[in-house]
């Protein structure tokens, strides 16, 4: 047992998160989000156009995105995350990502 | 009125309107920062967050790029007075605790590991 501990406190940290981690989380913050048909959400949905959703819907699922991967988003960079695979290839090449 | 019907005068028209509609997704951005802020947990926050969210949609559908303006003025003149004092920010990003506290060293500087086994006994 003490050797899987520090086996444990003693391997590197990941930096960052796996495409397909990235993708199935991003999927169901977007899916928890009340005004999503869950059953229109594909991997390239665009929230505007195929999912229908308000701009200030998409400020609260990117607020959604950087609760749940612990992130910091400039308001810059908020402004482009307006699709799936577009959230999904920024978490996934963010090296600070939980 | 007829200023805007030119074809400049339309694109300045969408200009503003874009220019508009991002300072709204802004500070509704940091609003919604802020209540979490303010109102700690999550059931609370989420109450407080629909009504945010109510009262921004009171005016979904003004058209006038001045009523517009003027109901942005008004937004961030609220925002001004009841943001929170100390925002929780991410700890490695810029407004964050621990920003640049271990930054890394420059190439110069060669870490040697030796693990003590210098000369003690000569000393």
């Amino acid at each position: 047992w003490g050797l899987l501990w520090r086996r444990w406190m003693s391997a590197p940290a990941q930096d960052g998160i796996s495409e397909k981690e990235a993708l199935d989380r991003v999927m169901m913050i977007v899916k928890a989000h009340p005004k999503v048909n869950p059953a229109k959400l594909t991997q390239s949905s665009h929230f505007m156009n195929d999912l229908g959703l308000d701009s200030l819907d998409v400020v609260e699922i990117v607020m959604g995105f950087e609760e749940e991967f612990v992130l910091y988003i400039p308001d810059e960079v908020a402004d482009k995350l307006v699709s799936v695979p577009a959230a999904v290839d920024f978490v996934a090449k963010h090296p600070k990502a939980k | 009125m007829s200023a805007s019907l030119t074809i400049a005068g339309l694109a300045s028209l969408a200009a503003r309107r874009d220019a508009q509609r991002r300072r709204v997704c802004r500070l509704y951005r940091k609003a919604l920062h802020h209540t979490l802020d303010w109102v700690i947990f999550r059931e609370p926050f989420y109450k407080e967050a629909s009504k945010l969210r109510a009262r921004f949609d009171v005016n979904k559908d003004v058209v006038d790029v001045d009523a517009i303006e003027r109901l942005i003025v008004k937004g961030e003149a609220e925002f001004k007075k009841f943001q929170h004092p100390e925002p929780y920010a991410v700890p490695w990003s810029p407004e964050g605790v621990t920003y640049a506290r271990n930054p890394p060293l420059p190439a110069e500087v060669v870490v040697v590991k030796d693990w003590g086994r210098e000369d003690w006994s000569t000393h």
